[in-house]
């Protein structure tokens, strides 16, 4: 039954790169109709992994309390500050002609991380909001800490979102220092890689990467990670860039969706 | 109805668990190591549809391309065809398989995303993920291999 064997395989290849890869909707349907278990699982998870923690804090939630509520009160004078600068940035840009701008410019939606999708080489994950939600596919997703990647497929209670880690995960970044643009890709899980950063540029270890304006896909400005190791050689027309990324992806439990 | 909860069971770990307890991204991979104790039990028929079935089952819960699809049943022909000709241990078999084939679908897939898509991989960490994958693997066979047989054959 080689035979067999082989027409699976061309067949898989054919549909891998046909424009019927949902396979006629299964592909959504399938996703919603295991969305209800991962989801319990994920839930469980959480609860049995934080449950030793919020027997702890318990004791101390009330000091917690107490400290919190004096930041609170310390931060929202540096808040009002801040808003009376953003609307003052944005009436020195409308007079010189520019668009208003606010932390990314767009609404931010949070969403549980679910799991990953299982697949050898690629960095894929399952969040817990989908159509339902109003998610799209091609919108940015972030962490607190930065750049997470970017929604590839939607089901109705989930979508699945490549990281900037997978190996098929293109970025337009540039150095928040020196402004070099250049193409960022996924490398491996735990590094990506800047290519196309021309060698007359001055990218050094260190140097902090955010979206580039000229992105179609990502708000500009948003960090994607720290150049870990930056190299040319005498006749090359190109650095050779190592980044590591800004969000801890093997520690990501809560994205947020950019509107 | 068994073997149904089972590969249920095995979607939601691999999905949710298993990415939780990763070792610098690597996780076992609960459907190859069924697609090999399948191997060693089926019919070559059955062994190339259900490795095509759990494989095509993956890729829809991943996003992209077929290349579980692909890997599975692959896997899964080179099980059968090494089992049909081996006297011995079975377990001693199920072992090798499970660490050659492991090592087998990371550099056939990697292979795959560098010839055919021109993606490149880090050097160190495919040298590291050739070595992780397949012993995590084996990890998961000693501890899904009594329930896979419970599952599919009922004892």
């Amino acid at each position: 039954m080689k035979p067999l064997a082989a027409a699976i395989v061309i067949a898989a290849l054919i549909l891998s790169f046909s424009a019927y890869r949902d396979l006629f909707g299964l592909r959504h349907a399938l996703n919603s109709a295991v969305y209800p278990f991962q989801f319990l699982a994920a839930s469980t998870y959480k609860g049995v992994v934080g449950l030793p923690a919020g027997i702890t804090n318990l004791f101390s939630l009330s000091r917690e309390n107490e400290l919190l509520k004096q930041r609170v009160k310390n931060d929202e004078a540096k808040l009002n500050q801040l808003a009376e600068l953003i609307l003052e940035n944005n009436r020195l840009r409308a007079a010189l002609g520019y668009q208003a701008a606010g932390r990314y410019g767009r609404r931010l939606l949070p969403a549980g991380v679910l799991g990953r999708a299982p697949q050898v080489w690629s960095s894929v994950i399952v969040i817990d909001r989908g159509a339902n939600a109003g998610i799209k596919e091609n919108m940015a997703v972030v962490a607190a800490e930065g750049l997470v990647g970017r929604v590839v497929e939607v089901a109705a209670f989930s979508a699945k979102v490549m990281l900037i880690t997978d190996v098929d995960s293109k970025v337009a970044a540039v150095s928040g220092r020196s402004r070099d643009l250049g193409m960022v890709e996924g490398f491996s899980p735990l590094k990506l890689a800047m290519r196309y950063v021309s060698s007359a540029g001055d990218i050094q270890v260190g140097d902090l990467i955010v979206t580039a304006a000229s992105s179609s896909l990502f708000p500009p400005g948003i960090p994607v990670g720290r150049v870990l190791k930056a190299e040319k050689q005498e006749h090359d027309l190109f650095y050779q860039i190592e980044i590591e990324p800004a969000v801890p992806f093997s520690r990501l439990e809560e994205v947020f969706l950019v509107f | 109805m068994r073997p149904a909860i089972y590969i249920l069971l095995a979607a939601v770990v691999q999905t949710v668990l298993l990415p939780r307890l990763n070792i610098f991204g690597v996780m076992p991979d609960l459907f190859l190591v069924t697609v090999i104790i399948l191997a060693l039990q089926k019919n070559r028929t059955a062994v190339t549809l259900s490795s095509a079935g759990l494989g095509l089952l993956t890729d829809l819960l991943s996003a992209g391309f077929f290349s579980n699809t692909i890997a599975y049943v692959i896997a899964g022909n080179i099980a059968k065809t090494i089992k049909e000709d081996f006297f011995g241990d079975e377990k001693s078999l199920a072992v090798r398989l499970v660490l050659g084939l492991s090592a087998g679908l990371v550099l056939l897939t990697g292979a795959g995303h560098f010839f055919l898509l021109r993606r490149e991989w880090s050097l160190s960490y495919l040298s590291f993920r050739l070595v992780a994958f397949p012993l995590y693997n084996l990890l998961a066979w000693l501890i899904i291999a009594p329930l896979a047989q419970q599952a599919f054959y009922g004892d």
